[in-house]
């Protein structure tokens, strides 16, 4: 190629790039304009619905939202008042009546605008709020957006857990699992089946991240340590890595079926006012801490011990690590042991925060793993806790903004961006891109 | 188990539209992968740009079919020149990630609900070919021979397809040319 087109082609790229931003900018522009339905998951069996009157007179264009298990919709009322929202399974909702809908001095009388749905034994569940005159007692705007970010670090705490191990795995042997989804599914896979045995909830957590530690281990030693072995090429082990996620994802349908599950006190935990209006439940604060304490001890063995020095060593220059009489072998053995366990424990804590525990949760999280690791630079284990935070607080807090089921584009946009203008990542070196 | 019917159930996937459509996007990652070594595992986000750009022109837009079509190509096409030239950089397994986000954004700004009235949200979208079968020169009843048998409508798809490959393969080409031009 002559450096004309080479010239030529950077230009173009540059172009392009300025395009794309100018698009993303339109997308923004158009959620501004949303077009709304009284109607959604009409394909779905089940149905919450239900009428929106104030003393018999239909309210139209009252919004209402449904978040829980994974899913997400949002409705508006039709001129009778009446909305629908099917969702994907009988399961536990959180729904919401956005007050800012309803008219001038109308609120939600009793139970709160946002309110947990009960199911009973039926395919539809019909659901009012009462509603009346009355002062609305309402969540400013700035106290919601503190809830999201403590809900944004908590998701970016867990995350953080599982973006090291992906990284690390990175580091360390070039592969970009897409199998790490499965290894967060394992671990609130182990805490159930514990449980359901009747392992002690307190014993089942460390037992359940051990044996997604051996699950680590054993995938390593089973199918990585040979195709290492062998040498045979990163794309590759990617579309094995590939294989292996789906098999681990419908074998795990296959035992648990296609419902979601609760790990045991995973809903109705007691909320704890923090200030003002803003409170966090128990499970949350839990959450945060066990995740905090796990990632700073972590930071001590990476940064203290031998063999976290070693994990370092391979992860910057694999050959270099090698030799100055590292055994490469062993540190990515511990690796993927590690990786295994912290993706593991990221995988009880994300079901208690969904709350759910389904077959399919460690596809959906994956890419956010990989958008956390990307941000950071693939390879650095702080770069992944630095980028975890980031998607984490950018998901939860976008939601304010943009409409609710679009809060994981965001997500994924930055990790797009990212890797066009700093594809090595914010902690990352240059040299890691081809 | 009624083997028989695997066999004729086999037979029929041989020869049926949904085959040559999947055939087609094949061919577009075959020139991806096997010609300059792109690792596209967003193939099914170019595939949704493209379905829904045919169905959204025809029922939000009213264009007739063959409108409809260069639309759709040309909506699957400039999604590959935005996506493609600026990842172009990036090493095989940084695209690989870059493509299957870029085809989750495409599913979840189809599933979204904000653009229910266009986009159908989770319900999709249906109704969108009455204009491609009313050009349908083939008479209502069943067409074919054994297990290969089609009704009209299908029929007419079939037909289409294999008489217009070369036109149609113009679609899962569009991302894999400027890969090709611009690399080597």
């Amino acid at each position: 190629m002559s450096s004309a087109t080479a010239e030529n082609h950077t230009f173009l790229a540059r172009g392009m790039k300025m395009l794309l931003i100018a698009i993303l900018a339109f997308a923004g522009v158009l959620f501004a304009s949303p077009a709304m339905a009284d109607t959604v998951g009409d394909e779905y069996e089940n149905k919450i619905l239900g009428n929106v009157k104030n003393e018999g007179t239909p309210l139209q264009g009252v919004k209402i939202i449904v978040e829980g298990n994974g899913y997400t919709a949002e409705v508006v009322t039709d001129g009778d008042g009446k909305w629908s929202i099917g969702v994907p399974e009988a399961g536990s909702y959180l729904i919401t009546l956005v007050e800012d809908t309803l008219p001038e001095g109308i609120a939600v009388l009793e139970g709160g605008a946002t309110q947990t749905v009960e199911w009973g034994f039926t395919n539809t569940v019909v659901w009012n709020f009462f509603i009346g005159e009355g002062e609305r007692n309402p969540t400013s705007q700035l106290d919601q957006f503190f809830m999201r970010v403590f809900a944004g670090l908590n998701f970016g705490l867990l995350l953080g857990l599982a973006a090291i191990g992906l990284s690390l795995v990175f580091g360390t042997t070039a592969l970009p699992n897409f199998a790490h989804g499965e290894m967060v599914t394992m671990g609130a896979l182990f805490t159930l089946f514990l449980t359901l045995a009747g392992v002690p909830l307190l014993l089942s957590f460390p037992l359940a991240v051990a044996l997604s530690a051996l699950f680590g281990w054993g995938l390593d030693a089973a199918i990585w340590a040979p195709l290492r072995a062998r040498g045979v090429g990163i794309v590759q082990l990617m579309i094995v890595s590939i294989g292996l996620s789906l098999t681990f994802r419908y074998i795990t349908q296959a035992f648990l079926g296609g419902g979601t599950e609760q790990l045991p006190g995973a809903l109705g935990s007691p909320e704890i006012p923090i200030f003002r209006t803003v409170s966090l439940s128990v499970n949350d604060l839990i959450s945060m801490g066990v995740s905090l304490v796990v990632l700073i001890a972590f930071a001590f063995w990476l940064l203290r011990s031998k063999m976290g020095k070693a994990t370092r060593a391979v992860s910057d220059n694999a050959d270099l690590a090698a030799a100055s009489g590292i055994n490469v072998d062993q540190v990515i053995r511990v690796v993927w042991i590690m990786a295994g366990g912290l993706a593991g424990l990221a995988g009880i804590l994300w079901a208690y925060f969904r709350p759910g525990l389904k077959w399919d949760m460690g596809e959906k999280i994956l890419l956010f793993i990989f958008a956390a690791g990307v941000l950071g630079g693939l390879g650095t284990a702080f770069g992944a806790f630095v980028g975890a935070m980031i998607v984490g607080v950018l998901i939860e807090t976008s939601a304010q903004f943009i409409p609710s089921d679009l809060k994981y584009v965001g997500a994924l946009l930055v990790m797009i961006i990212i890797l066009l203008f700093r594809p090595q990542g914010i902690l990352g070196r240059r040299e890691r891109i081809g | 188990m009624d083997i028989n019917s695997i066999f004729i159930n086999t037979a029929q996937a041989l020869f049926s539209p949904v085959t040559i459509a999947f055939a087609m996007a094949a061919l577009g990652l075959a020139i991806h992968f096997g010609f300059v070594g792109l690792l596209n595992f967003g193939i099914a986000g170019f595939m949704a740009v493209g379905a829904y750009g045919y169905a959204i022109s025809t029922l939000t837009f009213g264009f007739p079919w063959w409108a409809a079509f260069l639309a759709s190509m040309a909506a699957s096409a400039l999604f590959a020149v935005i996506l493609g030239i600026p990842t172009l950089q990036l090493r095989g397994d940084y695209l690989a990630i870059v493509t299957i986000a870029a085809a989750e954004i495409v599913r979840l700004l189809l599933l979204s609900t904000t653009w229910i009235k266009t986009t159908g949200s989770a319900d999709g979208l249906v109704a969108y070919a009455d204009d491609f079968r009313s050009i349908n020169p083939f008479p209502d009843g069943t067409y074919g021979f054994g297990p290969w048998s089609y009704t009209a409508n299908q029929f007419w798809v079939l037909i289409f397809c294999s008489h217009r490959a070369r036109f149609g393969c113009i679609a899962p080409m569009a991302p894999g040319a400027k890969p090709l031009g611009s690399r080597h």
